[in-house]
């Protein structure tokens, strides 16, 4: 018998950050190929300097803090792909290595770093993009209209979907188009039918708890039915609030987030519900169309509270059933 | 171990109690909105420095001279009223650096008279001290203050507006530095860039004192005993 020394832990998960991550990354690849056949080679340059800005940044905050390099860490280029995909394909580069910037070294690395941060470093990078430019933020080019790579850009932009709903209009698309992406919005968050694609994969895999998703979608979509800002069908309005803006992207990359969601079943589903009615409320009541990113991190401040919640829940119903003494693996 | 080094400028850092040890707002958290609201400028800075450095000073001496003739409540009120005043006759300096620093600060200048630094070193040093000594421990922690605000201001207004002290540096702006939110994580970064900054002088000051032995001269017991 060969014996392999090994260093503790002796028993693992097959899960680790390394393969969450991955898995994220995989996922996202495919957004990034369709926002290059829409908008064209701009999107990957500023992935490119999104990645790099977060690398670095991440990098440095974790040498400052004297923890080393971690290559194992796949964490920041998670950041890096999320963030312009929630930007127009327009965005000036400096948008980027500023949301980049305030990702890393103001919602992650203060906190502790990798897996100790409170807030979820893209929502937080984009909400610092948007309050530094909230006119950019929300201009959008069209699809297949060419976009030039460096210098002036001549492409025309235009209000995305949200903004007309914002006005109590009906957006002038089908819904079709507003399903494969085909209209004016952030680069990365208009395809519902590739996030949602990707989102089979992610739960597939284990790497996302999907009932935090579908939660928050048929919260949201509830609020949207009960209370329509459009003088559409019913179902209609629903679906156009559902696929403009950044709410699916939010539901399945953002709100999954395993260091900022709740960590159990029931917690999680709450968590969902009220992140979707908060969302929708920020929407309805707030300055700014993009609301998901906002929610988010008010939602991942009182993130422990409903596993906190859950728990003492439980532990009530335990000793009321049987007066029996709760399970210790939720005692801390 | 040799402290020879350390003692003797360790000496001179806590005559600094206030400014650079224990800072009134990087360690001892006193006058935060003070510090993180109104200084959106380098002139709002200098306004709201003056203003609480002002109403400190004013407070201390009086508090001092008062000491413990009056009950607590009595002194207390007696202390912020002189702050008070001390604000009133120092508000046309507001007007003379900007005419729209008024409405940019809002009500925080008037309200400097009542920090907390105001309200914690009155009744927990000045009742005690000479109006002497107790002028130049507001000197210090108003100092303190001034120092953060300054510095914080300054990078807030070229972050914010691309300007420092009204004239155009750089070509960008970031409207979000200037909001509060940025306030107040600006001045934690700052606490614990500066808790970093004292931990590194204290260890190079340990390393000027005890520096590392010669090859070969390892556990010299003249170099253990010397200065014990």
């Amino acid at each position: 018998m060969k014996l392999v020394p090994r260093n503790a832990p002796h028993i693992r998960h097959s899960d680790n950050s390394k393969t969450v991550m991955g898995d994220m990354i995989v996922s996202l690849l495919p957004l990034y190929f369709i926002a290059f056949c829409y908008y064209g080679m701009r999107v990957l340059v500023m992935m490119a300097i999104s990645l790099v800005v977060c690398f670095v940044a991440d990098t440095a905050g974790d040498l400052l803090a004297g923890r080393g390099y971690n290559f194992r860490d796949f964490s920041p280029f998670v950041t890096g792909l999320l963030i312009p995909l929630m930007m127009p394909a327009t965005a000036q580069y400096r948008m980027v290595v500023v949301a980049g910037l305030a990702a890393i070294l103001i919602a992650k690395q203060p906190f502790g770093g990798t897996g100790d941060n409170f807030f979820n470093p893209a929502a937080a990078g984009i909400a610092f993009a948007i309050a530094c430019w909230p006119t950019e933020m929300f201009l959008y080019p069209n699809p297949f209209d060419t976009i030039t790579v460096w210098g002036e850009q001549a492409a025309q932009t235009s209000a995305g979907g949200a903004f007309s709903l914002r006005l109590g209009g009906i957006p002038a698309l089908n819904l079709q188009d507003m399903f494969l992406g085909v209209f004016q919005g952030p680069m990365g968050t208009t395809c519902v039918l590739v996030i949602l694609a990707c989102f089979l994969y992610l739960a597939f895999r284990r790497t996302i708890r999907p009932e935090l998703t579908i939660s928050f979608l048929l919260a949201a979509a509830l609020f949207a039915f009960l209370f329509p800002r459009t003088t559409a069908q019913p179902m209609e309005g629903v679906l156009y609030e559902m696929m403009s803006g950044t709410m699916v992207f939010s539901a399945v990359f953002m709100l999954t987030d395993p260091v900022t969601s709740p960590k159990t079943p029931l917690a999680c589903v709450l968590y969902g519900l009220v992140a979707g009615v908060v969302t929708m409320g920020f929407r309805y009541l707030g300055g700014f169309e993009q609301a998901a990113p906002f929610a988010i991190l008010l939602m991942n401040a009182l993130s422990p509270l409903f596993d906190e919640g859950v728990w003492r829940l439980k532990t009530r119903l335990l000793k009321r059933e049987e007066g029996g003494e709760p399970d210790e693996a939720y005692a801390d | 171990m040799k402290l020879t080094q350390t003692r003797k400028i360790y000496g001179g850092y806590r005559r600094t109690n206030g400014f650079l040890r224990s800072n009134a707002v990087l360690v001892s958290g006193m006058a935060l909105p003070f510090v993180v609201v109104p200084t959106i400028t380098l002139k709002a800075g200098v306004a709201i420095s003056a203003a609480v450095l002002c109403s400190l000073e004013a407070a201390m001496i009086v508090a001092a001279l008062i000491g413990e003739r009056l009950p607590q409540w009595a002194r207390i009120a007696v202390s912020v009223n002189a702050a008070m005043a001390a604000i009133f006759l120092i508000y046309p300096l507001a007007g003379l650096l900007s005419p729209q620093l008024y409405d940019a600060m809002g009500i925080y200048f008037c309200l400097a008279a009542l920090n907390t630094m105001v309200l914690v070193r009155t009744e927990s040093y000045a009742v005690r001290h000479t109006w002497y000594h107790s002028a130049l421990d507001g000197l210090r922690y108003g100092g303190g203050f001034a120092l953060v605000a300054l510095v914080l201001s300054a990078a807030r207004e070229l972050l914010g507006q691309g300007t420092l002290w009204g004239t155009q540096l750089l070509p960008f702006r970031l409207p979000a530095v200037q909001m509060v939110f940025f306030g107040f994580i600006a001045v934690g970064m700052m606490a614990a860039a500066a808790n970093g900054i004292r931990r590194l002088l204290g260890r190079l000051l340990w390393s000027v004192d005890n520096p590392k032995p010669l090859k070969g001269k390892e556990n010299s017991l003249e170099e253990v005993t010397q200065d014990a």
